[in-house]
């Protein structure tokens, strides 16, 4: 049957939703104020200020955990700031630089280009661009305030001898002694728990820096502010407080964030015809999860998914997935899929690790016994047959043949186990 | 149990060995695939299947305590649907957490949906610890035949949640 598209676009386009202003909810989205965080966004404008006043008052190093309005806090201040200074006639400014997946040449790059300084992208070397930096620095008479946003995030290359984030921490923070003169501020952010004890002593020791913690929201708060959102985003009388309170109750028992809650929101306001409900907000959870879950499996490498899947199939089958179990499993599959497996060492260093910090599973050590040393036990976070279900589609999409292990009499066997 | 019921009804003293020796497990393996070939159900391809595949299963291979499977794939060789029964005097260990190994089950079918019914069938009989332990103590050809006929009659009728 032949489709009309046009008629779908049509439709879809015409199609009534209460969903008035949906930029609201995005990621990208700068309100004009942060609510429940006040105090921080105040402190690190006082901060600011003072270095505006002439006096270094020392870098910032601001962290808390994800969702918790660290980046929207430094924007908004951001703001204000460049407005002022430039009001003001102030020679000064503020570079925001997220270090996400950039390397620490790409990161200097980048800073050099929010100074306006010409450098290529490519062809030189770390060191280029910090004498670039320091040349540029020597000659103006500008106070700076330089931004690192994720700083935990920077891109090791093969060349990097020293970890990305301890290099940029170093060098920034003693441009000083190269300068002869006072040095920009430099304000780091991340959302790790441990950021402080992943900084080198030798680096911190000059570092130095006064530090803000962005704590979690509670449910009110969560509540307030998802409530403060909607007002702006969906059509007047198309919500009551109760779905919202559920959304908030939702983000805490699920340990998700704002930026989940708002996705939710989205998703729930698109499938109603006139009101948002709480059954709306729980289908709507369960779209975004769906969906998160299936990018990150998709973000996987062929070995990691197939470690994936023999977690999950262990645990779906009862099986405790110890790090022997696991390998042979993971060696089946590969046999299976014609793909050549990796050593049992490549697979517990390089591939669990990355699987664990996408939050998949978790691992423990486990004695097996006096004398008899110690092995890893996996767990999986997430339904074992939601998740081999996944993994077999991307598996078969990406073999280029079906992977169907429950006509693979191995797997079968495995699954038949009777254990004392 | 349709494929089981019928093989077992087939069943003869010849796919049965009992009071056995073995060196090792490739040893026991290979006695259990060497019944079935005497008994024209298998090549002597499959044989070497099986240990081939007994070594790819690693701990797994060992379906229930005491217990090995050991089989290959259809295409290794597999001439028509066939069970042999091996008890060992002396247990052998096949490096699984369900070892030692005392009664080795090689089995054997001609297609791919024969075998993985097979399969399944035997490894529900083999779930059952009763039935796991009159094998165990078996101690003539015709007593396992029994033990696995009466097995076979019973199924379905309340023995089989004792697993």
């Amino acid at each position: 049957m032949k489709i009309d598209l046009k008629e779908i676009l049509r439709r879809e386009m015409q199609k009534k939703t209460i969903l008035l202003n949906p930029g609201v909810l995005t990621e990208s989205y700068l309100p004009e104020y942060l609510l429940f965080r006040e105090d921080e966004v105040a402190q690190i404008t006082r901060h600011l200020g003072r270095y505006l006043s002439g006096i270094q008052p020392g870098n910032l190093l601001i962290h808390g955990p994800p969702g918790t309005g660290k980046t929207h806090a430094i924007k908004i201040v951001s703001k204000s700031y460049n407005e002022f200074v430039n009001e003001t006639g102030i020679n000064s400014k503020i570079i925001y630089i997220n270090c996400k997946d950039k390397t620490y040449y790409q990161t200097l790059v980048t800073l050099l280009h929010g100074l306006g300084v010409n450098f290529p992208e490519r062809g030189l070397g770390a060191a280029e661009a910090v004498e670039s930096l320091i040349d540029y620095l020597k000659e103006s008479n500008g106070r700076y305030i330089f931004v690192f946003d994720e700083i935990d995030k920077l891109k090791k290359t093969y060349r990097d001898k020293e970890e990305p984030m301890n290099a940029l921490i170093y060098r920034m923070s003693r441009l000083d002694e190269l300068l002869d003169k006072e040095s920009p501020l430099i304000v780091m952010i991340s959302n790790k728990s441990n950021i402080i004890e992943k900084i080198e002593h030798a680096t911190m020791a000059k570092f130095t820096p006064k530090t803000i913690y962005f704590r979690e929201y509670n449910i009110e708060e969560l509540y307030q502010i998802l409530l403060d959102r909607i007002k702006s985003a969906l059509a007047p009388g198309s919500f009551t407080t109760e779905p919202v309170k559920y959304l908030a109750e939702l983000i805490k028992k699920n340990e998700r964030d704002l930026r989940w809650g708002f996705r939710v929101l989205i998703e729930a306001a698109l499938m109603a015809h006139d009101k948002l409900t709480t059954d709306l907000i729980e289908e709507a959870a369960r779209i975004v999860d769906n969906d998160m879950l299936s990018q990150v499996i998709h973000s996987l490498s062929n070995h990691q998914l197939i470690v994936l899947w023999a977690v999950s199939f262990l645990e779906n089958v009862g099986i405790l997935p110890v790090t022997g179990e696991l390998y042979q499993v993971y060696k089946l599959v590969c046999e299976e899929l014609g793909w050549k497996p990796r050593s049992m060492r490549h697979v517990m260093h390089y591939v669990t690790p990355k699987i664990e910090s996408l939050g998949l599973i978790t691992s423990r050590e486990k004695g097996q016994g006096r004398g008899r040393g110690k092995t890893l036990v996996f767990h999986l976070e997430e339904n074992p047959k939601k998740i081999l279900n996944m993994v077999e589609e991307v598996l078969s999409e990406r073999a280029h043949k079906e992977f169907k292990p429950h006509e693979i009499p191995e797997f079968i066997q495995i699954s038949f186990q009777r254990r004392r | 149990m349709r494929l089981l019921k019928d093989a077992v009804k087939k069943m003869t003293s010849e796919a049965i060995l009992v009071n056995i020796e073995a060196d090792d497990w490739k040893d026991a393996v290979k006695t259990s695939g060497e019944l079935l070939y005497k008994l024209g159900k298998v090549s002597k391809e499959y044989i070497a299947g099986m240990i081939k595949t007994t070594k790819r299963l690693g701990p797994y291979a060992v379906i229930a305590p005491g217990v090995a499977l050991p089989h290959a794939r259809p295409e290794d060789g597999a001439i028509d649907i066939g069970i042999s029964v091996v008890i060992l005097r002396t247990s052998v260990d096949f490096d699984s957490p369900n070892d030692p190994v005392k009664i080795v089950i090689g089995f054997s079918a001609p297609t791919n949906s024969q075998h993985l019914q097979l399969l399944k069938e035997l490894a529900i009989l083999l779930s059952n610890r009763e039935f796991r332990k009159r094998l165990r103590r078996a101690k003539t050809s015709e007593n396992v035949i029994s033990i696995f006929r009466e097995a076979i009659e019973n199924f379905g009728v309340g023995v089989w949640e004792k697993t």
